[in-house]
């Protein structure tokens, strides 16, 4: 008896919607639409209009086509054609008619001949976009600096234990670099965002995004090429003054931090600020992952998305490039005059990067 | 970036030295079942679908739109991250966003992995080539260079059905039809709407046919998140029967 009420009410309510939507959408105009095909073409092209997508609450009547755009509207079928006798850019529109008198209009464009020539490159075009790529110039840094100063700590640890005598530090040393180093960074930030994010975020309640990922890939990264060159660094001290350093008493500790990394800091400074430059072009890889907002390629390729200026944008990007790692290079060229230990190393060339 | 996360990332790193954790404090702010806030992932390099705006760091496109209503009539706030188109499935399946608003076209073995609302658009394939390339069938195109977006119905069109082509895979879609205009290949295949806007703004290129493939767009969900998948199809038939998802469609000339 129940279950009986029940149906009724159900099929009552059903019917209520049912009746309420049709008056609903007997309130709605219809929805002209069309594909012309070609898009572009001569004088002797045949454009061919087709308005079958067009739908409406109520059935379609009237097809009327204004194919220059004019607004004198030619009643046609469904499918219309036209041949133009000018040369130029047409705008077409459709005018749809339902049973219940209401209307819609749809609007394409064709080309017929040659579009105005393009300039090959637009000034404008890199000028309008400068603001956003520096802006992304700015996140690129941030990144970049970010990775280098988590890094050094990370790196100077690497590389203290891979010249260390004890196999238990040079041994995990010595694989981790090889793996790092053996690895596209590409990789790297893939598995860093992908696998490394979603576990951190989970495991800690961390909250990284993109640019977190992107930041501890890079670090890693940075800190295996650091570990390299501090190793270096330190090996390029004659191994005679340590012998010294012993000989007159004093711990390994104590002529590591007094004798040999004084000395081995400033030859790895050229070295390192050059990984900087390197990293500053490295960050880059982070629009594998979407990052937002953008670094600056990521900005650029963001821009081209709505604009298609691949050439202005593409240019501009690596022009902001240049200027970054081109002053940097040129300030550590200074500093690398000022800091050089005479007779240790090479004299700081005076070229570009 | 705060302080915070940087402070994490720090302690990561301390972590995968093996050295001392210290005591850090969890943020465990994550977003949690019911904070009624929906986070949702778009490769937003896809005009008119799917747009970025860097300037301001705003979303806007059919999608987008339509996905700000359903979470309007929903009575949820909504976030948009843009997530490149490979990285959308892993990062709704680990959870990092709650829904794919992506021009993603409900196929079968998409389904396996991730829940899909009902359609909400369908759209064709289309083919975009040179001005003055002379293509106007698909017959034309075997042997041809085509550039798709990889892993995209226009990618699984081009390498299953034209013999011979060989099929340059893009990991977004401007960069595909870019290779169009640098004459870098002769043909691109994707959705009609992108294609039709990219051709708008260049007159290089022309949309010359369209494949009649009849996709159903879906908006993707978690695997078994079906509350949701529920409650964003009945919120897409409110759209449908007031008259908001035709009124976005003509927005967007769709």
């Amino acid at each position: 008896m129940r279950r009986g009420l029940l149906a009724v009410v159900a099929v009552l309510a059903t019917a209520l919607l049912l009746a309420s939507s049709l008056g609903l959408a007997q309130g709605q105009d219809p929805i002209a639409r069309f594909n012309v095909n070609p898009t572009a073409g001569g004088l002797d092209t045949v454009f061919v209009a087709n308005a079958s997508s067009s739908r409406g609450p109520a059935p379609i009547v009237k097809y009327e086509w204004d194919w220059e755009g004019d607004g004198t509207f030619i009643e046609a079928g469904q499918e219309a054609t036209h041949q133009y006798t000018e040369e130029g850019r047409y705008e077409i529109v459709l005018r749809v008619t339902d049973a219940n008198n209401r209307t819609d209009d749809a609007r394409r464009s064709v080309q017929v001949g040659e579009a105005a020539a393009q300039p090959a490159f637009e000034w404008d075009s890199l000028w309008d976009a400068m603001p956003t790529l520096l802006r992304g110039a700015l996140i690129t840094l941030q990144l970049a600096a970010l990775s280098i100063l988590l890094g050094l700590p990370l790196g100077i640890l690497w590389g203290l234990a891979r010249v260390s005598h004890f196999k238990v530090f040079s041994w995990p040393a010595a694989v981790y670099v090889t793996v790092i180093r053996g690895t596209p960074l590409l990789v790297q930030v893939l598995i860093s965002f992908l696998i490394v994010r979603p576990y951190v975020n989970d495991t800690f309640g961390f909250e990284w995004d993109a640019f977190e990922a992107g930041l501890f890939a890079f670090v890693i990264n940075t800190s295996a090429y650091q570990a390299e060159i501090i190793r270096a660094g330190i090996q390029a001290i004659p191994s005679g003054q340590m012998e010294a350093a012993l000989g007159m008493g004093m711990t390994y500790r104590q002529a590591m931090r007094f004798v040999i990394v004084p000395q081995a800091f400033r030859l790895i400074l050229p070295p390192l600020t050059n990984e900087f430059i390197v990293l500053i072009k490295d960050t880059s890889l982070v629009v594998a992952i979407g990052m937002t907002p953008p670094e600056l390629l990521g900005s650029g390729r963001f821009i081209i998305s709505r604009t298609q200026d691949i050439l202005e944008i593409y240019v501009g990007v690596a022009l902001v490039y240049l200027v970054l790692t081109f002053t940097l290079s040129r300030i550590i060229a200074h500093l690398e005059k000022r800091y050089r230990i005479p007779g240790l190393g090479i004299e700081a060339p005076g070229g570009l990067v | 970036m705060q302080p915070n996360r940087l402070l994490s990332v720090l302690f990561v790193l301390v972590l995968a030295t093996g050295a001392l954790a210290g005591c850090m404090n969890q943020t465990g702010n994550q977003n949690t079942g019911n904070t009624k806030k929906l986070i949702v992932g778009s490769d937003a390099t896809f005009p008119p679908m799917e747009v970025y705006h860097e300037s301001n760091g705003t979303f806007t496109g059919f999608d987008i739109d339509l996905m700000r209503e359903i979470a309007r009539v929903m009575n949820y706030t909504v976030e948009f991250r843009n997530v490149g188109w490979d990285a959308l499935p892993v990062e709704l399946s680990n959870g990092n966003i709650d829904v794919i608003a992506s021009s993603m076209t409900i196929t079968d073995e998409r389904k396996a992995d991730r829940e899909f609302t009902e359609p909400y658009y369908l759209v064709d394939q289309s083919v975009m080539v040179g001005k003055d390339s002379g293509i106007t069938n698909v017959q034309q195109l075997q042997g041809k260079r085509i550039a798709v977006q990889g892993g995209t119905t226009g990618d699984l069109y081009a390498t299953n059905n034209i013999s011979g082509a060989q099929v340059n895979r893009f990991d977004d879609y401007p960069s595909a039809a870019n290779a169009l205009v640098t004459g870098a290949v002769d043909a691109v295949i994707m959705d009609r709407p992108p294609q039709v806007f990219f051709a708008s703004e260049n007159p290089s290129v022309v949309v010359a046919f369209d494949i009649d493939t009849n996709e159903p767009l879906g908006f993707a969900i978690k695997k078994g998140r079906l509350d949701l998948v529920n409650q964003m199809n009945d919120a897409l038939d409110q759209l449908r029967a007031d008259g908001t998802l035709d009124r976005l469609r003509q927005k967007y000339d769709l």
